[in-house]
């Protein structure tokens, strides 16, 4: 059994059709990448999987649960964490207390509002396994909003890492990063734990064929090539409509 | 479009990293200074009224009282992020209910207390489960619409005393340990004791994993979503709380001052409270009560020679919205840091 | 049926004075994400300084003209000098400026307390009526001219704020700001003029409603507050930033307000209140707003 399936999924605002029947099996330990133009459909994909859109048709289900209309933190719950494209952090917090704000979202200590929560050491060191893992170890205790960019980008991945998913959507993990993060990103996300299952969209062609092993392609909301990197590569169509673009998009890139 | 931050702060991250030790030493720092702090501030409390005549124990009272509704409010405003414009309703209904129960009724004031502290919090959390569901401004002005219901409630219902209100309530009967609760310096103690309680209750609750959830709230609740916290029955129960020390304090306020009308419970009494605390300072855990003191201070003094305090108060309140977000806690946390305290982070 | 008319022209009347008010709380939050809660305090200003003009000229008219004109400049001169750089800093998010102008408000009540009250003495004032206006008009019932003027005046006022919103360039500018602040900034536009410019704007109208309330009302001390709520009630309905969802706003809560006086007064003080309360439960974008973006 596949452990993300989205089935034939569309959704329209207004007379725009911004994903029209997208399908996409995943199996354990997967790294697929979405990728496609501006505009293709990819954020509005990711809202529906993750349950911020529901989609006007078509089903989601992980592990054979239905989540199709569930809310973000059920689909969450679910065990489907995800990451944003646009730094969505606890500016004021620091990284630790961030990170164990994730970690206790999926314990049961949550909702005890008596005892402090100094207390909880497990959450403590969970918190600062994933921040060693996403290498945030020597601004553990600094406040978010004094991280470089580079370092918020980790966060972010970090925070949807610490939900312990099964299955982890990453929304352009390394938009607005310079070369040498996008490095360390890259690195960082080769090394996730390989039971988890890795779904992204990017629109960096060095990200992308770093890390995924799978390739989808979207145009206009249509699935335009699915495949090996090699493949996807080789598809007339996807060369026409996608990467006969990369190099804008990578001198766009490099502007910011 | 989020830009890359400049790395200016990247040099000191050396100080104040223990990489083998996942406690956090700033934590740890913080729970000390807080409970010293308590302390010392303890100790002064019981020290105010072999120092200062009755008039002043009698203010000191009011102080302690309108620092139980603050710091409620705070539990929103300062930790949650959510600004009530109607917490006066709940310390009229904690009024209320005492005045109905003691005067009306005959129950024994201990008795009515506790029943009016359960029913503020069953009424705000209700409330709250309706009013959580929107935020920002659509909160402000929701929670100031319940706010002004409770009030219209209050000035229609006869059985009250309508817009006249309830004189003589009793105060809290303490001849068990024989002493009366009428003379001002013994009731300004049993409001001590009332508001130690409340307070060690709220400490308790911010410190929680659940305070943390709140937290995490004000910060970002889409993130909050995206972790798959289910932030509505949070922010309700938070309401909850907040209604029910309004409510507290609102028992205490009538038998404090023998009477109760609906004044208490006008949207002015709700903005007076957000005043307070942000005087005080929302960000830090005794800033109500800092502000609290400050605003019963400065009212007994202006109100000596004008009537127009509000006007000081609003023209302060303006200052301290767009200049010092800290209020006077945090001007203290400053001073206090500059000399020589452990270092602490700048305040911008 | 006589009494029914009666009560449906006062309810247009008072409708007509919360337009005045709501109009440009709504613009000026729509275009500038700012809960302007000194709205009130400018309605107050309009009413003391319409007064003050009263006194000095003895005319209704003279006053009316020049009454609201310092609504306005303090209105543009909050906006332009203390708002926008207060926003710039970036310290002051949305909720902050409903603080900040709700402190604001306590101060302008003090202030004209002070003034008024304590140094001047004066306890109940109000702006004469003109003399064509003083009097009943029989259009099948006795009724105060005053009032057919006010809603009169409010629905003269209606049309020209639909016709400078729709019609003009700055309203065009105010239209898409409201749509799309990023666009309008990119546009070119001075646009903090234009911010400067709306809110005073908004504020004269308040100011404009304080002395047509000064002369068919009293002026008092809490008229700000007391105006205030039914206001922010009229813009929740609506919508906020919905000016056509204002108008229905002010009609729904001012008919609301009148008739349940009329008809059911034990209902009288919750009725607005209810219907506030229900449409932040059920539809909190209002009316006429859009519907809040998830993401």
């Amino acid at each position: 059994m596949s452990q993300l399936s989205v089935k034939d999924i569309s959704k329209s605002f207004g007379a725009l059709s911004v994903i029209d029947k997208f399908d996409l099996e995943l199996s354990m330990g997967d790294r697929h990448a979405v990728i496609g133009p501006n505009g293709a459909g990819k954020t509005t994909l990711f809202n529906m999987i993750s349950g911020w859109i529901p989609p006007d048709k078509g089903t989601i289900e992980i592990e054979g649960l239905d989540i199709t209309n569930h809310s973000p933190q059920a689909v969450t719950q679910a065990g489907l964490a995800r990451s944003f494209q646009k730094n969505t952090l606890f500016d004021w917090l620091t990284v630790a207390e961030s990170l164990r704000l994730a970690v206790q979202a999926s314990s049961n200590v949550r909702f005890n509002f008596l005892q402090p929560a100094r207390r909880f050491g497990g959450l403590q060191q969970r918190a600062h396994e994933i921040a060693r893992q996403m290498e945030l170890e020597p601004v553990f205790h600094r406040e978010v909003r004094t991280l470089s960019y580079g370092q918020k980008r980790q966060l972010e991945v970090g925070m949807a890492l610490a939900c312990s998913p099964k299955i982890l959507l990453l929304d352009e993990p390394a938009a607005g990063t310079s070369h040498a993060e996008r490095a360390t990103l890259v690195r960082l996300l080769t090394t996730l734990p390989k039971n988890v299952t890795l779904l992204l969209v990017e629109h960096d062609m060095d990200v992308v064929f770093g890390v995924c092993s799978q390739i989808t392609v979207l145009n206009y909301g249509r699935i335009v090539a699915s495949g090996t990197p090699e493949e996807v590569r080789q598809d007339p169509e996807v060369r026409a409509a996608y990467l006969g673009e990369s190099a804008s998009h990578d001198g766009e890139v490099a502007h910011v | 479009m989020e830009q890359p931050q400049s790395d200016s702060y990247q040099g000191q991250s050396g100080g104040d990293v223990s990489s083998h030790d996942p406690m956090e030493p700033q934590a740890a720092r913080e729970h000390k200074t807080f409970l010293l702090t308590s302390l010392a501030g303890l100790l002064f409390l019981i020290a105010i009224p072999f120092l200062v005549g009755e008039y002043y124990v009698s203010l000191a009272s009011e102080i302690l009282i309108f620092a139980i509704l603050t710091s409620g409010v705070n539990l929103l405003l300062g930790y949650t992020g959510l600004v009530s414009l109607g917490h006066a309703a709940f310390m009229g209904v904690g009024a209320y209910a005492t005045a109905i129960g003691s005067s009306l009724l005959g129950y024994p004031v201990w008795f009515v207390m506790l029943a009016s502290i359960t029913v503020s919090l069953v009424i705000a959390y209700g409330i709250g489960l309706l009013s959580v569901r929107t935020k920002g401004v659509q909160f402000l002005l929701i929670t100031l619409a319940f706010g002004q219901m409770f009030h219209a409630i209050a000035e229609k219902t006869r059985y009250t005393g309508g817009d006249d209100g309830m004189t003589n309530i009793p105060r809290i009967d303490l001849s068990l340990i024989g002493l009366d609760a009428d003379h001002d310096r013994v009731f300004y103690f049993f409001v001590l004791v009332c508001f130690v309680i409340a307070l060690a209750l709220l400490r308790l609750v911010v410190d929680s994993p659940f305070g943390r959830v709140l937290v995490g709230i004000r910060e970002n609740e889409k993130r909050m979503l995206a972790l798959g916290y289910s932030t509505f029955p949070y922010k309700a129960l938070a309401f909850g709380i907040s209604g029910m020390l309004a409510g507290l304090a609102g028992s205490l306020w009538v038998q404090h001052s023998f009477f109760v009308n609906p004044h208490i419970m006008t949207w002015q009494m709700s903005g007076e409270a957000l005043l307070m605390v942000i005087i005080g300072g929302s960000k830090a855990f005794f800033g109500p009560l800092l502000g609290a003191a400050f605003y019963v201070l400065a009212k007994d003094f202006l109100s000596d020679i004008t009537e127009a305090y509000l006007m000081f108060f609003g023209l302060l309140f303006v200052l301290v919205v767009a200049f010092f977000h800290g209020g006077i806690a945090g001007f203290i946390a400053r001073i206090f840091n500059r000399t020589g305290g452990p270092a602490g982070k700048d305040d911008q | 049926m006589t009494f029914f008319l009666f009560n449906l022209l006062n309810g247009l009347q008072l409708s007509m004075l919360i337009f005045l008010m709501a109009v440009g709380l709504t613009v000026i939050f729509g275009l500038m994400d700012i809960l302007n809660l000194a709205h009130g305090a400018f309605y107050m200003v309009g009413a003391y300084f319409g007064y003050v003009v009263f006194q000095t000229t003895e005319s209704f008219w003279i006053s009316l003209l020049i009454g609201p004109l310092l609504s306005l400049a303090l209105g543009f001169l909050l906006q332009y000098y203390v708002l926008q750089p207060l926003i710039d800093r970036g310290r002051t998010a949305h909720l902050d400026m409903a603080l900040l102008t709700f402190g604001l408000l306590f101060f302008t009540i003090g202030l004209v307390d002070l003034i008024f009250f304590e140094t001047l003495g004066l306890t109940f004032m109000s702006i004469d009526k003109p003399a064509g206006l003083g009097s009943y008009i029989d259009i099948g019932i006795m009724y105060p001219t005053y009032r057919l003027f006010v809603i009169a005046l409010g629905l003269i006022v209606a049309l020209a704020v639909w016709l400078l919103l729709d019609r003009t360039v700055i309203g065009a500018v105010v239209r898409a700001g409201v749509d799309d602040r990023e666009m309008v900034r990119a546009m070119g536009v001075n646009i903090y003029l234009v911010f400067a410019c709306v809110f005073g704007l908004g504020c004269w109208l308040a100011g404009l409603a304080g002395v047509v309330a000064g002369a068919g009302l009293s002026i008092d001390i809490n008229m700000g507050v007391q105006i205030l709520i039914p206001t922010l009630v009229v813009v929740v309905l609506g919508g906020l930033g919905s000016v056509k969802g204002c108008f229905f706003g002010a009609l729904i809560v001012g008919m609301t307000e009148t008739l349940s006086q009329a008809y059911v007064p034990a209902l009288a003080l919750f009725a607005t209140y209810l219907l506030l309360a229900a449409m932040l439960i059920f539809r909190p974008q209002g009316f006429f707003g859009r519907a809040p973006k998830t993401v």
